[in-house]
Parts: C-alpha cells; sequence; structure tokens
C-alpha cells in the first residue's frame, strides 16, 4: 500500500534522511522509532507531500507521489505531531474544511456527529480551535484525520497530549483500521505502545534506517532473546553511535 | 478553490465575532465602525449638496503644493510603503503568511500545490495590503473632503471615473514584491547565500541612484534652480534619475490620476509592474515543486508558541533572562554591555537592549547613514535660499526623526507582547515590566534624536537654546508615544486576526495623536502665559512624564490580564 525508494531529503548541509526505504502494507501498523533528530517527521512530511525529498521514489496506493500527487494525496492522512489548527475555525468548521479539501463534503454530514462523540468534542463543537486545550486540539487533529475515506495513515507522535481515555480511543481506532486493510505508519517514542501496537517497526537514526523487524527479529539482530522493545532499541542505537565513533576515530587516525 | 474560500470567509466571520465579543474590543470596533461610516456618509451628502448647487468650495486656480513637489512626496511615502511586501525576503514576516496549520491540514491535501500557494500568499498578503490602502483612504477622507467634492462636482479636469487606477496598479505592484521576496527566499533555501547576494546587487544601486539623486540636485542647486521645488522638478525629469524610478512616479502619478488624468506614465507603470508580477508568479511556478517546503518553512516563525522555540531572537532573549535569572554567573556578552551587570527589574532593560542591538544593528546603521545624508542634503539645499526657515528646519527635522523612527520601534513593542508569558513569570510588577519594554526603544529614538540636534547645533549655533529646548521636548514625548502604542498592541495582541490587525493598523495613528495632546495643551498654555522657554519646556516634560506613567499604569493592568487567545 505504501512504498518508500531511496529517499534522500536535505536541509542546506543536514542530511535529514538518508537513502531510506520502507514499505507498509495493507493491513499493517509499523511503527517508526528512532531517538530526536533521527528523521522521522521529515520521512512522514516528504511521505504525505508536505516537502519534497531530493531524491528518491513514493507509491502510495499504486500512485507515484512525484507524478500523481492528487491521487496518492487522496488516500493519505496525516496527523500532526504538534497540533496547531487553525485557530479562528471553531472545531465542527475545522473538521468541514479538511472534508472540502479532500472532496469528502457527504462523508462529513455523514460521520461529523458521530467523530465529535468519539473524539470528546460534542461539547466543543462551537468552539474556536484557539480556545482548545493541547489535548483536545490533538483530538481536533485527529477527527480530521478520519473525515475521508484514507487507506493509508501517516501518524506522528500521535498519542502525546491525549488523556489516556483518548489514546485508548485512538489505539482501538488504529487497530480497527488495521483490521479493515489500511496501511498506517506510526512514528513514535512510546516504546511499549509500539511493541504492543505495531507489527512490525522501523529504527532509524541520524536519517538512516538501522534496522526493520518484527520484535522477534529485532530481538535476535541485537542477540537480546525475551528481551523488551526498548532494552532493544537502546542496545542497538547505542551500537550505531559506538560504530559512528569507531569510524570516525579510524579516519581521524589515518588522517 | 471551494475548500480556500471557506477557510478565509469562516476565519473573516469568525474574526469579528470575536471581536465582538470582548467588551473593550467590541467598543473600539463600533467607534471605528461608526466613525469610517460617519465619514463616508457625510463626504457623500456633502458631495451630492454640492453638486446640486454647483458651488465651487475650493477656487480652481487653488496651488497648496505644486504637483512635482506632490510626485515627489508620494513617490517618498511609497518608497517606505514598499519594504513591506518584501519581508519575506529580509526573513522576518510581521505578518503571518503561512502557518502551522496550513502545513498540517492543508498541504497534505489533494488541493492543487500552486492553487493553495498562491491563494494563502495572495489573500494574507493582500490583507495586509488593502488595510494600508484602508487606513490611506480613511486619511484621505478625513483631510482631503474639499479635494473630493471638488472632483465631483467637475472642477478638476479628470473623471471619477479613473479612481480604479491607483488601487490596481497598488495592487500589481504589491503582488510583484511579495512574489519577489518569496521567490530571493526560495532560492536561498535551495542555495546559500543568494539573498546576500541580492541584497549586494540591491543596495550597490541604490547607492548609486541615491547618488546621482544627489548629484543632479547638487548640479542643479549651483545651475541657479529656486526654490527647491524646481531643484526636484529638474532632478526627476532628469532622464538618468527618471527611468530608475519610473515604476515610482507610476505610482505617483496613479495616486494622483484623479487629477492629473492619464498620462503616459501610468501605461508605462501598467506595463512595467503588471510584466513584473507576471514574470515572478512565473518564476515562482517554475520552482512549484519546493512552494510547500518553503512555506512550511516560513510557518515554523508565525506562532507563538513556535516564535518562543524556534526564533533566534527569541532563544536569545530566554538565554539572557536565564542568565539573568542567574546573576554573578559569567555568561558571554556584548562588548557594549560589558562593564553594566544591572539587578533586578533593570536586568530587563539590560536584555532587551542587548535583543534590540543585536536585532537591528544593521538596520541601525544603515538608517544612521541615510538619516546623516537627508539632513545634510536638506541644510545643503535650504541654506542657500531660506536662512530665516534653518530653526525650524531642525526643530521640524526632530521630530520628523522621532516620528518616523516609531515606524521601527513598533515591531518590538510587537515582541513585546508576544514574550508577555515569559516575562510575567519573572517576579517583578507588570508596570516596571513595561517600563523596561517601553525603554530601549525609546533609547533608539533618542540615540538618532540625539545625533539630528547635534548636527543642528553645529550647523547653527546661535540657535542652540531653542534647538535643545525642543530636543529636550521630543525626549520627554517618545516613551509616551512607545507607552500610547503598547496599549493598543495590548488591547489587540493577535496580529493573526485580521479584525485585530485593522483594528490596530486603525488606532495606532490617533493613538499617537492623543498622547500628543497633554504636551500640545501644556505649550499652548505656557504659549498664553508667555512663560520663559526653559520653564515651559520643563513643564512640558513633567507633563509627558506624568502622562506617561498613567498610561503605563493603564498598560499594566491590561497586561496582567491579558490572554492572546480570548
Amino acid at each position: 500500500m505504501l512504498e518508500v525508494n531511496r529517499l534522500h531529503k536535505s536541509f542546506r548541509n543536514v542530511r535529514a534522511v538518508n537513502d531510506l526505504s520502507l514499505h507498509v502494507q495493507a493491513g499493517e501498523i509499523v511503527g517508526l522509532l528512532g531517538p530526536n533528530g533521527a528523521g522521522k517527521t521529515t520521512t512522514l512530511r516528504c511521505i504525505c507531500g508536505i516537502l519534497r525529498p531530493d531524491a528518491g521514489q513514493i507509491v502510495v496506493g499504486g500512485y507515484d507521489l512525484a507524478k500523481q500527487e492528487e491521487q496518492a494525496k487522496r488516500l493519505m492522512a496525516f496527523i500532526p505531531e504538534v497540533p496547531n489548527p487553525y485557530d479562528l475555525l471553531t472545531v465542527r468548521e475545522h473538521i468541514q474544511f479538511v472534508a472540502m479539501c479532500y472532496g469528502t463534503l457527504d462523508a462529513f454530514h455523514e460521520r461529523i456527529e458521530e467523530l465529535l462523540h468519539r473524539f470528546d468534542l460534542k461539547e466543543k463543537e462551537h468552539d474556536l480551535a484557539a480556545t482548545l486545550s493541547k489535548g483536545m486540539r490533538q483530538k481536533l487533529a485527529v477527527a480530521c484525520a478520519f473525515v475521508h475515506n484514507a487507506r493509508v495513515f501517516l501518524c506522528d507522535e500521535p498519542l502525546i497530549g491525549i488523556d489516556p481515555k483518548g489514546q485508548h480511543e485512538l489505539k482501538s481506532e488504529l487497530q480497527r483500521l488495521r483490521d479493515e486493510g489500511c496501511a498506517i505508519l506510526v512514528s513514535t517514542h512510546q516504546l511499549d505502545t509500539a511493541e504492543r501496537l505495531c507489527d512490525r517497526v522501523i529504527i532509524m537514526q541520524a536519517g538512516r534506517k538501522l534496522a526493520e523487524g518484527t520484535l522477534a527479529e529485532l530481538q535476535a539482530q541485537a542477540q537480546m532473546a525475551d528481551s523488551t522493545l526498548e532494552q532493544v532499541f537502546l542496545r542497538l542505537t547505542e551500537e550505531s553511535a559506538d560504530g559512528r565513533t569507531v569510524v570516525s576515530d579510524v579516519a581521524n587516525a589515518g588522517q | 478553490m471551494g475548500a480556500l474560500w471557506f477557510l478565509t470567509w469562516r476565519t473573516l466571520v469568525n474574526s469579528t465575532r470575536r471581536t465582538l465579543r470582548h467588551p473593550v474590543r467590541a467598543v473600539v470596533f463600533a467607534l471605528v465602525v461608526g466613525w469610517f461610516g460617519f465619514i463616508m456618509v457625510s463626504n457623500l451628502v456633502f458631495a451630492i449638496g454640492a453638486r446640486l448647487r454647483d458651488a465651487p468650495h475650493l477656487p480652481p486656480d487653488l496651488t497648496l503644493i505644486s504637483m512635482d513637489s506632490l510626485i515627489a512626496l508620494i513617490m517618498a511615502v511609497h518608497l517606505t510603503m514598499l519594504w513591506q511586501p518584501l519581508s519575506p525576503w529580509t526573513g522576518i514576516a510581521s505578518v503571518p503568511l503561512f502557518t502551522p496549520a496550513d502545513v498540517n491540514f492543508l498541504f497534505p491535501s489533494p488541493q492543487k500545490r500552486p492553487v493553495v500557494f498562491f491563494f494563502l500568499l495572495f489573500t494574507r498578503g493582500m490583507a495586509t495590503s488593502l488595510i494600508n490602502l484602508l487606513i490611506l483612504i480613511l486619511l484621505v477622507l478625513a483631510v482631503g473632503h474639499d479635494l473630493i467634492v471638488n472632483a465631483l462636482t467637475g472642477r478638476h479636469p479628470s473623471s471619477i471615473g479613473l479612481s480604479w487606477v491607483y488601487p490596481l496598479m497598488y495592487l500589481l505592484a504589491f503582488t510583484g514584491l511579495l512574489f519577489a521576496g518569496m521567490y530571493i527566499s526560495l532560492r536561498e533555501q535551495m542555495r546559500e547565500g543568494f539573498r546576500r547576494r541580492t541584497a549586494a546587487v540591491f543596495w550597490c544601486a541604490a547607492g548609486v541612484l541615491a547618488g546621482m539623486l544627489g548629484a543632479y540636485g547638487y548640479h542643479a542647486w549651483r545651475a541657479g534652480y529656486e526654490p527647491l521645488q524646481e531643484v526636484v522638478w529638474h532632478v526627476l525629469h532628469n532622464p538618468m534619475v527618471a527611468i530608475p524610478l519610473l515604476p515610482l512616479r507610476a505610482l505617483a502619478e496613479a495616486a494622483l490620476v484623479f487629477y492629473k488624468g492619464w498620462t503616459p506614465v501610468v501605461t508605462a507603470g501598467f506595463l512595467l509592474w503588471g510584466g513584473f508580477a507576471t514574470c515572478m508568479v512565473w518564476l515562482l511556478i517554475r520552482e512549484q515543486g519546493w512552494l510547500y517546503d518553503l512555506a512550511a518553512k516560513m510557518s515554523s516563525l508565525s506562532t507563538v508558541y513556535n516564535l518562543r522555540r524556534q526564533s533566534p531572537a527569541q532563544a536569545a532573549y530566554e538565554n539572557v533572562v536565564a542568565y539573568t535569572a542567574s546573576l554573578g554567573s559569567d555568561a558571554p556578552r556584548w562588548r557594549l554591555f560589558e562593564r553594566w551587570t544591572p539587578q533586578g527589574v533593570w536586568a530587563l532593560l539590560w536584555c532587551n537592549s542587548l535583543l534590540l542591538w543585536r536585532m537591528a544593528k544593521g538596520m541601525m546603521l544603515s538608517y544612521s547613514l541615510l538619516l546623516s545624508m537627508a539632513v545634510l542634503a536638506l541644510i545643503v539645499f535650504l541654506r542657500r535660499y531660506e536662512p530665516e526657515t534653518y530653526p525650524l528646519l531642525g526643530v521640524s527635522v526632530l521630530y520628523l526623526t522621532a516620528f518616523f523612527e516609531l515606524f521601527f520601534t513598533q515591531i518590538l513593542l510587537m515582541i513585546a507582547v508576544r514574550r508577555a508569558e515569559v516575562n510575567k513569570s519573572l517576579p517583578f510588577r507588570a508596570n516596571h515590566i513595561l517600563w523596561m519594554e517601553i525603554l530601549p526603544p525609546s533609547l533608539l529614538i533618542w540615540f538618532y534624536t540625539t545625533l539630528v540636534w547635534g548636527a543642528f547645533c553645529i550647523l547653527l549655533p546661535q540657535q542652540w537654546e531653542m534647538l535643545t529646548a525642543h530636543y529636550l521636548r521630543v525626549l520627554s514625548i517618545v516613551p509616551l508615544w512607545h507607552a500610547g502604542m503598547l496599549l493598543v498592541y495590548l488591547l489587540l495582541p493577535d496580529q493573526s486576526d485580521y479584525t485585530q490587525r485593522v483594528l490596530l493598523g486603525i488606532l495606532l495613528l490617533p493613538m499617537l495623536l492623543l498622547t500628543t495632546l497633554p504636551a500640545l495643551g501644556t505649550w499652548a498654555l505656557a504659549a498664553r502665559l508667555d512663560l520663559p522657554t526653559v520653564v515651559a519646556t520643563g513643564l512640558m516634560m513633567v507633563v509627558n512624564a506624568l502622562a506617561t506613567w498613567m498610561v503605563v499604569g493603564v498598560a499594566a493592568s491590561r497586561y496582567t490580564q491579558m490572554n492572546p487567545v480570548e
């Protein structure tokens, strides 16, 4: 459903994403893990068409994002890390606006009441987004992602700022979408959640893919059987950092 | 497109509603709308009455100011106004053209990329432009009643039907420059150093042009042209100056088309500005794949939240606050401030002054040079003809320097409001914090005013007492102006809200006039009582200080209650 091939993205002299390839199949939740600055958000922003990759190919549901941008975007929904909605739209208007952007106003009329109730937004329906708390803003962002019939969900730290009930709702919703055959790519720092929610994880560091697989495959790669994802993650990322140091030292010695 | 229009329309409606729900803003809104309506209706009524009576309000041969001088003046006004759309070039857009909400919700949607980009750029940029136009129209309506009536009654040669000319040309100029600013930012993002090279070319060209203006002006003056209007006429008609200044002249003639009629320069202006805007659109569309990248980058500086997190200035500010909180640490500081280690609330003054210096040092240097050149040019030109006007000229330049500097320093007040959340957490009283916010911009204006006063005192030593009296009066009124403007900013703190921005643009000038009233009243009283200059000046300074203290007090109560979200 989602294929990323040899993605490169730099900001001036900083390589944010370096030769990254990944795929997410229909009916699969893939976790995108990595320390701060690993390139997770940039990867998601490239996939959903906010940033243009320097090189590489992104294919969504068979549509090449570079050539068939509109068709590819119609299949995707993006939940941002920092919920910054339009301050001067009400909650209801905001969801309506997103529905209009995707050309699914009919779906909006059918689903708005259900979405408002499911994400506890009914009482705030006519409040301006500027007056919402951070958690409510995040719920609004999530509700907006569900207003059109997306098949690929890109979630950038979707659980941050949401209360436990909301987190539970969202996780259940993502699992339901997986069961319905949607492809979901979730960037998160919450490793215990990733362990329970994701079918597979991709660990990134310094813009590169460090490891990929199910928990069992990662445990085998890290030679840490019966360890948690957190322990595996720490081992792999520390090893990688040490490796860079060694390479750097060797290079310096050579000079 | 429907979604974009929906966003714009609902934003405007909700913005107005939000303003009307806030009691103070609702009153201000009602007053402004009422005043605007009154001016419009009264002008129409008078115009219709005049048309019926067919009575001229002004003598047909009345000349308030020569046409060439008026053109030169309007060109100068445009030169200052047209910087605003170029603001993306400088990297500091006072108005958010793109927001994080666009990045999160609009850019991932299947809307067409160039449509989204140009729509947002155009509508948000245009909102700013229209605010400028609206303020100009209000001012013209307020002061130009007789001129309008004369035009309506056919006393002037041109038709009122040409009144669309200026707004259209202004629109083309504004659009072209806004897109040019975006294109420069885009190229800078793709290849570092482009902005610097463009700026170097621009400043070189501006320097050559200024040099030619000065040289031809001096030549005309030496050739015996007089009075000043003749010199201006001669310079403006010199092809070497006229051709590079043609776009500005076209705007000026378009503004006067009401009286002057359609001229070839207006035609040339439409061709030039239209061609320029089209060219910029073409260049941006050529790079359309990168437009969202640029917009995403620009959006990161548009919210208070992100400003606090990502703006270098804000980061520097917070570093300095952290430093002052741990007094005694030896954090690296600017050399100018090396020996000054203030304690308590004075640390805020140090901090704000340091930030002002860091933010504006380049601009301050350029402004100092420009100001010095302008003062020298004025003195050189006027010295030969009207010696009795020197003192008057000196005083006028003192006041005008202070007044026009406010256009720059008001940005600092906007930043002061943005950092209110940080400052309110500090253990200082609100009025003390506000004093520390208005003093740094005041210090900046005092600095320039001192330069002007020094220059005129050297040139006119016999008039030093009078010049010093006025210099002290200017010094005392500057903090009051800033306090008044800060009060308006505190009343209308959300500059991403269209209604608040319009109200702010309209209210700043009346607030400046209002804060000048105590000084004017004192001056009138002193003149009536025939008080000595020293006493009158002292009295005026005391009155200004008291008025500042009062306005700061009012602003402080607003500052403690201010919530940008309300």
